[in-house]
């Protein structure tokens, strides 16, 4: 089941907080290279799943496989260093600390990249992501948006092979869209693996191959996204919260 | 596209060192030039300002809240006293050794102290240092609870050299307590310090291990707290348990640090600064002293949280010990 080419591997991962089952068996692999888009409904348990591919999380039962390696006992900052990196859903900027800063943290830890060569890299992210007008701004100054931006910024500074990319397109323009489109295109150009948790759909689908739609935790489909759009159960709860 | 540098220091900073240069040079003629109340008030407000700078390092960036590193100005006072005590030994050699054996009390300490958060580990590292300080208070060998006297082991020493050398101590301490956290956090360990401080979380996400960063804060907050306890015994000439022990040291780092600025390197010393004019002019009121500092630091902390340091800094604009970067565009040449 295990295919080689696998860069991430999740096999029957389980988690509750009380009686509540927020992830619930999940079984998928992602290939390298691949982008892939998960959607639900809110409280599905989607940033609960990047909680538990990132480490924040331990699972109640499963493994997760990551290049090979198994790494459901390793802490947050060695996954890190191993090449997943994530933004969060509510932004945790270092207030005090400047954008330019912000971002050197993910070159210098999470690339462990030496002082010139982790500059070189946190200018250029910090240009690709469209944050050089505001680079020497204290975080805690930031809109929202922008700690958004940020957020990416520094998950990019750690040079990931996979990027998890937890919904940073809501309350952008479309014109704002499709710059962050062409941003996450050209990453995963450079051969980067992406899992994307996001709600507006166009923004996704001109990024993703693959889809897998979550409800209450369980898997509900997983596929092609023009099948996954047409599953009946996808549509349902789709429907059933007034969202396209 | 256009091209970008960092650079990081201003100009001020380094008008500021020469200052300072000029300032530390002073300090260390004191001994030829100051009186012997001025020299004993200098030796302690360095000492101060080292503890509060460590104290500062563990709180400000570690986010660990202690009121327990009294534990270790008393086993940095009790190493002095066991150098002083064992005789062959120079008691100045006292100082690195209370500096390596704080450290290792510290590391094996956090084992148990780091499973505590928040108030928890506050209180945790004050019953800590309480325990030691029945330990040392039941040791005969050690004068028990009355202290014990270390002046046997200085008689070949002038008052004046021995006055001198606690200066002199005291100047390298306060002056290399400044100095290790600016080069701390100018370096790459500061960024990592920074992170945890702001976002445990993000830190994490990001590749910086929080625990690394908090262990690391904590050893080195408690060397140098074993040094200035050292410090304090070479100065005093005595050393008592329930002094030497006392929470009142921590009280006094809290106040030095909240009082200038949290997690700033000026803000400390101009906290040490504050705290010594208030003990001075109320000296003779007794114990009403404490309520004064008391009060000062709910005002602080109520009404400016950054502390008379960060009141300044944005006033006029001043960054005497600058750690952050600025990035501007290449000059074309
Ligand atoms: N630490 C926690 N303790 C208890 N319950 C939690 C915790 N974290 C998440 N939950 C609950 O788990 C469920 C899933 O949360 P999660 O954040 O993963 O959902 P989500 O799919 O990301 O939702 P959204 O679309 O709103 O971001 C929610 O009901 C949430 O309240
Ligand atoms: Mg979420």
């Amino acid at each position: 089941m295990i295919a080689s080419s696998a860069i991430l591997t999740v096999e029957g991962v389980s988690k509750r907080y009380g009686s509540l089952q927020v992830t619930d068996n999940l079984s998928f692999a992602i290939d390298e290279g691949e982008a892939v888009g998960i959607i639900g409904p809110n409280g599905a348990g989607k940033t609960t799943l990047f909680n538990l591919i990132g480490g924040g999380v331990r699972p109640g039962t499963g493994r997760i496989v990551f290049r090979g390696q198994d790494i459901t006992a390793l802490a947050p900052p060695d996954r890190c260093r191993l090449g997943i990196g994530r933004s969060y859903q509510i932004p945790h900027p270092f207030t005090k600390m400047t954008v330019y800063e912000n971002v050197l943290v993910g070159a210098t830890f999470g690339a462990k990249l030496a002082a010139k060569e982790a500059e070189r890299v946190s200018l250029d992210v910090v240009e690709r992501t469209g944050l050089m007008g505001k680079v020497n701004l204290k975080s805690a100054a930031l809109t929202l948006l922008d700690r958004k931006r940020l957020e990416l910024a520094r998950a990019l500074a750690t040079r990931p092979r996979l990027l998890l990319l937890d919904e940073i397109a809501g309350g952008l323009t479309e014109r704002e869209v499709r710059a962050l489109i062409d941003t996450i295109n050209a990453v995963r150009a450079e051969g980067v693996a992406i899992i994307w948790i996001e709600h507006l759909m166009h923004a996704l689908l001109a990024v993703v191959d693959r889809i897998i739609a979550i409800n209450f935790g369980a898997m509900i489909a997983d596929g092609r996204p023009a099948e996954v759009m047409a599953d009946p159960r996808v549509r349902q709860i789709y429907m059933g919260v007034g969202a396209a | 596209m256009q091209e970008f540098v960092v650079s990081r220091s201003t100009r001020l900073s380094r008008w500021a060192g020469l200052v300072a240069l000029a300032v530390v040079s002073c300090l260390i003629a004191m001994p030829w030039w100051g009186t012997r109340a001025e020299i004993g008030t200098t030796t302690s407000f360095l000492g101060i300002v080292a503890m509060a700078q460590m104290w500062n390092l563990l709180a400000g960036f570690g986010g660990l809240v202690s009121i327990g590193q009294q534990a270790y100005i008393g086993l940095g006072s009790y190493v002095a006293v066991m150098v002083a005590l064992q005789g062959g030994l120079s008691i100045y050699l006292s100082l690195p050794l209370a500096g390596i054996v704080s450290a290792g009390a510290a590391w094996a300490i956090s084992f148990l102290l780091f499973r505590l958060r928040g108030a928890y580990f506050a209180i945790g590292a004050w019953v800590v240092a309480e325990l030691l300080r029945i330990v040392f208070a039941n040791t005969a060998s050690l004068g028990g609870g009355s202290g014990v006297s270390i002046t046997s082991a200085l008689t070949g020493i002038g008052r004046w050299q021995r006055e001198a050398y606690a200066l002199w101590i005291a100047i390298a301490l306060g002056v290399g307590a400044v100095g290790l956290v600016y080069a701390l956090l100018r370096s790459a360990n500061g960024l990592a310090f920074g992170a945890v401080r702001d976002s445990e979380a993000a830190a994490e996400s990001l590749g910086v291990s929080a625990r690394r960063v908090k262990l690391t804060l904590y050893l080195i907050a408690s060397a140098g707290c074993g040094m200035v306890g050292a410090l304090m015994a070479i100065s005093n000439l005595r050393v008592a348990p329930d002094s030497a022990f006392s929470v009142d040291w921590t009280a006094i780092m809290f106040f030095a640090v909240v009082i200038g600025g949290i997690g700033t390197i000026e803000g400390p010393i101009l906290g040490a600064i504050v705290y010594l004019v208030l003990r001075q002019s109320l000296a003779q009121y007794g114990g009403w002293y404490l309520i004064v500092l008391g009060v000062s630091a709910v005002i602080v902390m109520r009404k400016a949280p950054r502390g008379l340091w960060g009141v300044l800094a944005d006033r006029f604009d001043l960054r005497l010990f600058p750690i952050d970067h600025r990035v501007r565009p290449r000059e074309r040449s």
